[in-house]
């Protein structure tokens, strides 16, 4: 039998993973669904894309995420002009020893959490410098190979409004994000709270409750979590009907079913449980699925969105992969 | 096994069968209706044909059977096992696959549940159209009324009477040799004809009617063969009486009627046979009076003797164009005697009758020998002072007349006058 998580170890994991989500919810009021999103994504060695309208948090997210977990953050502001070498890194010609030499740089990228903040705004060369830092978690300038340190995680924030000037991202580059997650605006009872315990200029201030090493053993741990072989199916079921769902022009991919796979534990590890499950599945289908699936004209023209199609899909495909007889019917519990 | 164990599994196996039972009735019910359909047609046609239904029946249980068989290897790859019952419990109770989770190994059995349901319901209507319609079926088929099949043809053994009746007459036209063979054969043919008919069809209406035309026609003739004789005798009787002293007048009578005979016998449907013909052609009316008393009496011997054979003939005829009367009632039908009982006064007919109870006739006008129209009460009126005579012993003063019946009509006036002038 393969070495699943023991009852002790999700328990100690909870622990810890329930202060990370307390410390969280300190700076960001009013966002649990949010937080909790964040952190399975990040569980899930993913790197997640934030898009909201600005103000609503999503810098003081990742910083006070980087604060909690006591790991090296960075932010890269990502403007038109941005070039890769600026994100990468660049050789300067230094002198060694009496002698000139180049001497790579390290660009901002060379973070456990970066923030690349308004992703949309920098050129498409700019982006696809990120493509190989995100996949292979390491970057290569002169023929020189860099590995990034470990953990490594890509929060992008990107703004709806405001697209003139912008570079939409590829498709091939929001692959490779694990979650879009929507950031919502706030509701009259949290904004008179943000109001009242917070002020301009001020940081909050998060406490460190998490080490690097205990945040890498939960992550770790995540790998343990037992996926049953009828969730795995369910997954693999939903994907593939992405490819023939109305309105789709393009469907998911093989590494939106790894990406759900490893979501589905990350949130059972969240949520305490020994074993992924059918609504682990369905609680981080929108944020897993949405980006990846390329919708035809006709369904932007209806008004459809990502998150209304993978709706729609989970309503259509059952959990169990079994044709109910015309004698029965199924009873909505 | 713990107790949350067993009672998840026992639940799963629970899930699995409902579904299945599902899944296989689903298969077997168009074949359930299908068979109960073709058995109604079977029903009914082995009603209609008078046939015995039980073996029907029989074979329609092994149908039943087998296609229960067959829709179970027809409907087991969709079956659930006790595994997938348990993911749709998971599924249904929101258990987060705790139980698949459980099954491998991994965690403990969730608590047992008052209620766990599995979220599926029947849907009678498609579970029991095919057991009601089948059902209505096949009570239609044995409940409708369905006439009865038609009697079966019965070959007859026997042969139409008037057939049996013209055989027997040109049988004995040909042994008294009084007729010529051709014309007994050209009867016989037409009665070999009739008989040459498929034996189905001998007492078709037109069979029988061609029969009857055949004996009427033998029947006639032997009748006019018998006038011509009863002429040929009487005109011999004549000669015979007025011997010599006979007026020329009267003897040309006789023989122009002597004539008439020979030419009747001879030209008839039935000629008088060649012998007999000869002889009588050898008398010469001119010169009977010339014939001496033996060859008159001889002659007149030979007439009486064809007179004689005919009447046999006639009388067998009359006998037996009688309808024979059986000992007991038939029952209809032209091969089990006439429907009504003999009218008798013999033994009285056993009818296996239960009950016996008094017709009253309330019209005496139409009471019949021996019915009893009116009982009264009384005493006789007898006149004591009367002296009727002296009278013989065993001397009775009345006669009455025994198988009379009296029938008194009362006719009104205009019917009355009709009779009267009929019988003036």
């Amino acid at each position: 039998m393969t070495n699943y998580a023991a009852e002790a170890d999700i328990q100690t994991a909870g622990e810890k993973l329930q202060r990370l989500r307390g410390a969280l919810n300190s700076v960001l009021f009013g966002q649990e669904p949010l937080v909790d999103t964040v952190v399975i994504g990040l569980l899930a060695r993913g790197h997640l894309l934030l898009e909201g309208l600005p103000g609503l948090g999503k810098t003081e997210l990742v910083k006070g995420l980087a604060k909690a977990l006591q790991v090296q953050a960075k932010r890269i502001q990502f403007t038109p002009d941005l070039l890769p070498g600026d994100i990468t890194g660049n050789p300067l010609l230094q002198e060694v020893n009496g002698t000139r030499q180049f001497v790579f740089q390290p660009g901002p990228i060379f973070a456990n959490l970066v923030l690349a903040d308004e992703i949309n705004r920098a050129s498409p060369k700019t982006q696809s410098a990120l493509l190989e830092a995100m996949q292979e978690r390491r970057v290569t300038v002169m023929g020189e190979t860099h590995a990034l340190p470990d953990p490594f995680f890509v929060l992008a924030t990107q703004n709806p409004i405001e697209l003139e000037g912008t570079y939409p991202l590829p498709e091939a580059q929001l692959d490779r994000f694990l979650f879009k997650i929507e950031v919502r605006r706030n509701a009259v009872p949290v904004l008179e709270r943000i109001i009242q315990q917070r002020e301009i200029g001020v940081e909050p201030t998060v406490p460190a409750v998490l080490t690097r090493a205990e945040f890498q053993g939960c992550a770790d741990l995540v790998r343990r979590i037992f996926l049953p072989g009828v969730v795995t199916n369910y997954i693999a079921r939903l994907v593939d009907a992405t490819q023939t769902m109305p309105g789709v022009k393009y469907g998911a991919s093989p590494r939106a079913a790894l990406g759900l796979a490893a979501a589905a534990r990350a949130r059972a590890l969240l949520e305490g449980r020994l074993n992924a499950s059918f609504e682990d599945v369905q609680a981080v289908a929108a944020p897993v699925l949405q980006h990846r699936l390329v919708l035809d004209y006709q369904a932007r023209l209806d008004g459809q969105t990502g998150t209304s199609v993978v709706a729609t899909l989970l309503e259509k495909i059952p959990t169990q992969d079994r044709a109910t007889p015309p004698a029965l019917t199924t009873v909505k519990g | 096994m713990t107790t949350a164990e067993q009672f998840w599994r026992q639940r799963a196996r629970h899930v699995a069968w409902r579904v299945n039972f599902a899944w296989w009735w689903n298969t077997f019910a168009p074949a359930l209706f299908g068979l109960s359909l073709a058995l109604t047609c079977a029903l009914l046609l082995a009603r209609r044909a008078g046939a015995e239904l039980r073996g029907w029946w029989l074979v329609y249980v092994a149908a039943v059977a087998t296609a229960g068989v067959v829709s179970l290897a027809l409907g087991r790859r969709r079956f659930l096992s006790a595994t997938d019952g348990l993911v749709r419990l998971e599924a249904v109770l929101h258990l987060h696959n705790r139980l698949t989770a459980a099954a491998t190994g991994i965690g403990a059995w969730p608590a047992p549940m008052s209620a766990a349901p599995d979220g599926y319901q029947w849907r009678w209507r498609a579970v029991l159209w095919s057991p009601v319609l089948a059902t209505a079926l096949l009570v239609a088929a044995m409940r409708v009324p369905i006439p009865l099949p038609p009697a079966a043809v019965v070959t007859p053994q026997q042969e139409p009477l008037a057939w049996s009746q013209a055989q027997s007459w040109l049988e004995q036209l040909r042994q008294e040799e009084l007729v010529a063979e051709p014309a007994v054969e050209r009867l016989e043919e037409q009665l070999a004809q009739l008989r040459a008919q498929p034996r189905e069809e001998w007492y078709q209406h037109s069979s029988l009617e061609a029969g009857d035309s055949l004996r009427q026609e033998v029947g006639q003739s032997l009748r006019a063969l018998d006038r011509d004789m009863e002429r040929a005798a009487q005109t011999l009787a004549a000669w015979q009486a007025g011997g010599i002293q006979m007026p020329d007048a009267q003897q040309r009578a006789l023989a122009e009627q002597w004539q008439r005979v020979m030419e009747g016998v001879q030209n008839g449907t039935l000629p008088l046979h060649p012998d007999l013909l000869k002889q009588l052609q050898q008398v010469d009316p001119q010169q009977l009076q010339q014939l001496t008393p033996e060859q008159m009496q001889a002659l007149q011997q030979l007439v009486e003797n064809a007179q004689q054979a005919l009447a046999e003939m006639r009388g067998a005829g009359a006998a037996g164009s009688q309808q024979a009367e059986g000992e007991e009632p038939g029952v209809g039908g032209i091969t089990r005697g006439p429907g009504a009982a003999p009218l008798t006064m013999s033994q009285p007919t056993d009818l296996a009758t239960q009950r016996t109870e008094t017709l009253p006739n309330t019209d005496p006008s139409q009471a019949a020998p021996g019915d009893v129209v009116e009982t009264t009460t009384g005493a006789h009126k007898v006149n004591e002072g009367s002296y009727p005579g002296a009278t013989a012993a065993g001397a009775v003063q009345s006669y009455g007349v025994g198988g009379e019946a009296v029938w008194r009509n009362p006719l009104p006036p205009a019917e009355r006058k009709i009779l009267q002038q009929y019988f003036k």
